[in-house]
């Protein structure tokens, strides 16, 4: 039977116990917390691990708060608990448990058991009963965070590269990369992106007077390549739209991204007229709108995806096409234009003529900036000896294809897959042959396929000419590598 | 509702009062005729109270027989002495029938009542007498009745049977039976007073030979004692070490001690964990305490166990005691407090 006749003294010392079991709790808590982050953290820096010191702290956090829960539950005492502790530490001879067990029986020996526990309760203080063991709760989140402070001030071990040379800029470097600016600043580029860009080159060009390793470089020219990379990727539709196109799975799309290539890259389009011949070729006009229509869903499809603000013109000139294209559709269902197949083909061509020369500037545009944009990159790895950050070494050799500028935004197209694997087809080696260099003779930008041969004999000429100074040595150095770069080149040596 | 608590705590408080004075005057009465022997003295009050009988236990002259004699004059009840020796028979305690002559000069039977019919009896040298006399006791001890020839008598309450015994190995006992044993609530051993002490006896004795103790309480009070100590709270706790200790003592079931195990060959009986109990409640009060702790059935352990429980062969053969067995049960039971 319970009542509610235990005395004021019990239920002051109990809430004192409570209040102590909670601060105690935290305490041991935190120092459990606290003690095995830093120990953690101790075990890791000595094994050259490194940690973001964010991650201590939330493990550190989480932690204490764990184990102050579980600590609470350990430490809480009940009722009967606190009595039995009480007379035990006490020498109350069980008062206090007879008090609580017999708590709200009656009889005049119960009532005199209870005023006698309750006298001898109230000549308790609570540091007789738990003054020590708050101390050994302070004490261990003293250790706690004397194991933190040693470990955080132990040294990480391996903090520094194993190879982190000295960097100075070499003059090459440093007038390579003004001209590289100057490049820039005199390339096709659209403003925004060439102001940019070149503002990233000129800072680069500060920042790197100041670096003193070599990882200080590597991460200065690699923040330089992906900013410009960002500052050429706003500025392109082409990317998001053309990758959808190949990724279609209809012919007639991939068809046409091939074709939007072409027109980039001033080329006749020859995929555009196979697609006008591939509706020509309807002898009834339900099949070619059909047709038509459906040229028109795969078109809606793939614009879908594009979300860039930039490079909107393009997105516009594709999406007039795949509205006029859908207007004919329906015509065509419509019968509008009776049953002549010939005429109906004839508006699809007109659709396609009348966007051809503005989609064939705005691709040149995309594809100037595109270009640029990866010769810096190019230029950068090169100068600096940075390979791409995301392991795309390709970049070192001179054998970029034009249409990379980004791992996400990768034009890569089978022709030029099989271009650079050698010119399957021709069997001519092309170099690389659609990138746009600076060239120092004609001071203007030039593909690389159109002077390469031209750089191969002049360079052999002084290499191995009778004027030549150098020695035996440095020809044949110099000839071995033309002959490596170049291979079967169509020299006439 | 207050004032009625207020008044029961009041007269509970008057009651406790007369209960400590009445223990310190039987005491101090006690004082005048014993020498040392306090923690004797407070058991054999403890028994009285409780309304056991206790067995003495004393080499020859060490005052047992004085201690009752005094107790006798203190309690100012009736009070009859048995001295056992072999040749008494059950009848000279118990009385027997008689045929008289009436008035009318008629023949008739007439039970003649023998020296049990007493509200204190001293049991002195009980062990002296035959296995058959020391039965005549079974009954009046257990239950305060005589039955014979078939017809009972009732003793008058208090009832107490205070024995004296001489230690067995002497020449001319007989060993008491468990079951006479069993109904002692008490076995206390007197040892031999000290130089001190034998001084003040002998200084005490030239004076006179003759008990000095006054009567300071009868047997109502005693009665009413022993109503007042039975109120005194016992927590579950405590009463499971008490049960466990009692328990503990016997080998042949599984939650005995190994204590138990090795060096007991018969267990104490229920009659012992019921005496520490009541027994317990009345220390409890003469120390000030209202209620049972651990260490009153601790220091009523050895009078209530010692003569209930039976050693065997490897205790003896290890020179151990009964008390030596009883100390390493509580060491073993104190494990069990919670």
């Amino acid at each position: 039977m319970k009542g509610d006749t235990m005395g004021e003294s019990f239920n002051k010392i109990r809430r004192g116990i409570l209040l102590n079991a909670c601060v105690r709790s935290i305490l041991y808590g935190l120092s459990c917390g606290i003690g095995l982050t830093a120990a953690v953290m101790l075990v890791l820096k000595l094994a050259g691990v490194r940690l973001n010191l964010v991650y201590y702290i939330i493990a550190a956090v989480v932690l204490s708060a764990a184990a102050c829960a579980i600590w609470f539950f350990a430490l809480r005492r009940s009722n009967s608990r606190i009595a039995r502790e009480l007379d035990e530490s006490m020498g109350l001879a069980q008062r206090v448990q007879t008090m609580l067990e017999f708590d709200g029986a009656e009889g005049g020996m119960i009532e005199l058991q209870r005023r006698d526990a309750n006298e001898r309760l109230s000549a308790v203080s609570d540091s007789q009963f738990k003054g020590r063991r708050i101390w050994t709760a302070v004490l261990a989140f003293v250790l706690a965070a004397a194991l933190l402070v040693g470990a955080v001030l132990v040294p990480q071990r391996g903090s520094q590269d194993p190879f982190d040379p000295d960097f100075e800029m070499s003059d090459f470097q440093r007038r390579r990369l003004e001209e590289l600016i100057e490049y820039v600043k005199a390339s096709q580029m659209e403003e925004s992106v060439k102001t940019r860009t070149v503002s990233e080159l000129e800072g680069l060009l500060v920042s790197l007077e100041s670096a003193e390793k070599e990882s200080q470089k590597n991460k200065l020219v690699r923040e330089v390549i992906k900013n410009v990379r960002s500052a050429v990727d706003v500025v392109c539709a082409y990317d998001d739209i053309g990758l959808a196109m190949r990724e279609s799975g209809f012919d007639n799309m991939e068809m046409f991204d091939t074709a939007l290539y072409e027109l980039s890259q001033s080329l006749s389009s020859e995929s555009l007229e196979a697609i006008k011949s591939g509706f020509g070729e309807y002898d009834e006009m339900e099949k070619l709108a059909a047709a038509s229509a459906r040229f028109s869903q795969e078109l809606q499809s793939c614009l879908q995806n594009f979300n860039g603000n930039m490079g909107i013109t393009l997105f516009a000139f594709i999406s007039a096409i795949r509205r006029e294209v859908d207007e004919a559709a329906r015509n065509m269902e419509n019968l509008i234009y009776g049953v002549n197949v010939k005429k109906a083909c004839t508006v699809l061509d007109g659709i396609f003529d009348r966007y051809t020369e503005d989609i064939s500037a705005e691709m040149q545009r995309e594809m100037g900036n595109i270009s640029t944009g990866e010769y810096v990159v190019n230029e950068l790895m090169t100068i600096f000896n940075v390979t791409d950050e995301d392991g795309d070494s390709s970049a070192n050799d001179g054998q970029q294809s034009s249409g990379t500028i980004s791992d996400d935004t990768t034009i890569k197209r089978d022709d030029e897959d099989r271009g650079d694997d050698g010119g399957a087809g021709t069997g001519e080696t092309l170099y690389g042959s659609n990138d746009i260099i600076y060239d120092y003779e004609s001071k203007s930008h030039v593909k690389y396929g159109d002077v390469i041969e031209a750089y191969r004999k002049g360079l052999y000429e002084k290499a191995d000419g009778d004027t030549s100074s150098l020695s035996d040595e440095e020809r044949e150095f110099i000839l071995s590598y033309i002959s490596a770069l170049y291979g079967n080149s169509k020299s006439d040596d | 509702m207050e004032n009625t608590e207020n008044t029961v705590n009041m007269e509970s408080m008057e009651s406790v009062k007369k209960f400590s004075e009445q223990i310190a005057k039987i005491k101090s009465e006690l004082r005048k005729d014993i020498v040392g022997q306090d923690e004797i003295v407070d058991n054999v009050i403890i028994a009285i109270i409780s309304g056991g009988n206790v067995l003495l236990e004393g080499v020859p002259g060490v005052g047992k027989t004085r201690l009752v004699r005094s107790l006798g004059r203190a309690l100012s009840l009736p009070f009859s002495r048995i001295q056992f020796t072999p040749d008494l028979m059950p009848s000279d305690i118990t009385g027997t029938n008689v045929i008289e002559k009436d008035e009318y000069g008629k023949m008739t039977s007439v039970f003649r009542r023998g020296p049990i019919f007493a509200n204190l009896v001293l049991a002195d040298e009980i062990n002296r007498a035959t296995p058959k006399t020391q039965s005549a006791m079974l009954e009046v001890m257990q239950e305060h009745k005589i039955t014979v020839s078939g017809v009972t008598y009732k003793l008058e309450e208090p009832f107490f049977v205070l024995a004296t015994e001489n230690p067995i190995e002497q020449d001319g006992t007989y060993p008491l039976p468990e079951a006479q044993m069993d109904r002692f609530t008490f076995k206390l051993i007197m040892n031999f007073p000290s130089d001190e002490e034998l001084i003040d006896i002998v200084k005490m004795t030239q004076i006179t030979m003759a008990e000095n103790a006054e009567a300071v309480i009868d047997g109502a009070t005693i009665l009413e004692m022993r109503e007042l100590a039975s109120t005194v709270p016992v927590i579950d706790d405590v009463l499971h070490y008490a049960i466990k200790l009692v328990s503990g003592t016997h080998p042949e079931i599984e939650s005995a001690t190994d204590t138990a195990k090795k060096y007991i060959k018969n267990g104490a009986s229920p009659r012992a964990a019921q005496a520490l109990i009541t027994c317990a409640k009345i220390r409890a009060l003469i120390n000030g305490c209202y209620n049972v702790s651990y260490d009153d059935i601790d220091a009523l352990a050895a009078p209530v166990l010692r003569h209930r429980l039976k050693i065997n062969y490897t205790a003896v053969s290890e020179h151990l005691s009964v008390d030596d067995i009883i100390a390493m049960l509580l060491k073993e039971n104190k494990r069990s407090r919670k």
